[in-house]
């Protein structure tokens, strides 16, 4: 936000550029983090070398559950920034034009 | 001004406040830029987004650790899961606002003492 509006449109054009690039390895390294998570929490015997029917409902559970914890977190963080910015422009002026940043 | 309180969080401090009477002074003389410029503007924001990204994981992992019970015998969240999301992303937004004013008074400080210091140091370069 504050440091995005200084750029010129070449800049800005390569900022979305890096963001891509960034978004495609964070999708990378959160899936092995989701697994590490998931293996974590419900996997915790090792009498067998397959997981067993309750270990694979908790493990997809698990994944899916996060996803969706994902969602709502990300809803509600947009909610606080839309705030936060409502705030930031409400003290410096009202007068100030809304939107766009 | 630069309250944490109105603006995003943990917005990375650079010293800026230090670096501009510089390059006002040189731009004046009309002297040759021979230090380096200030943080690239495209650093700076790829760096703020990386910012975003990585607090938007830490709340993500922080939660679920914090909210979702770890049975994980259904595939959706319970009702009282989701209560605690919200109160738990609230919580961290609030909690980051608090710990940026600290950060932000120490930096103040810091930069107030290296201005101090600075200061002694011309007055001693004068006297001699």
């Amino acid at each position: 936000p504050n440091f995005q509006a200084q750029l010129s449109p070449l800049q800005q054009q390569q900022l979305m550029q890096n963001m891509e690039q960034m978004q495609m390895k964070d999708s990378l390294t959160m899936y092995t983090r989701l697994v590490d998570r998931c293996f974590g929490s419900c996997v915790t015997s090792f009498r067998s070398k397959s997981l067993d029917k309750s270990e694979i409902a908790c493990a997809e559970n698990c994944a899916s559950r996060f996803l969706k914890m994902t969602q709502r977190v990300g809803l509600r963080f947009a909610e606080h920034q839309a705030m936060q910015q409502q705030r930031a422009t409400a003290a410096a002026g009202g007068a100030a034009v809304t939107g766009g940043n | 001004d630069r309250t944490f309180s109105r603006q995003t969080p943990l917005r990375p401090q650079i010293n800026r406040d230090q670096q501009i009477p510089l390059t006002v002074a040189m731009n004046f003389f009309g002297a040759q830029e021979t230090q380096p410029k200030g943080p690239d503007p495209l650093f700076a924001a790829t760096s703020e987004m990386e910012m975003y990204a990585d607090l938007f994981q830490k709340i993500s992992g922080t939660c679920f650790q914090k909210c979702a019970s770890r049975k994980h015998k259904d595939g959706d969240l319970a009702l009282g899961e989701m209560a605690c999301t919200d109160r738990c992303v609230s919580k961290y937004m609030e909690a980051m606002e608090k710990v940026g004013a600290v950060l932000q008074q120490a930096n103040e400080q810091q930069a107030q003492q290296q201005q101090n210091l600075q200061q002694m140091q011309q007055s001693w370069g004068g006297a001699r």
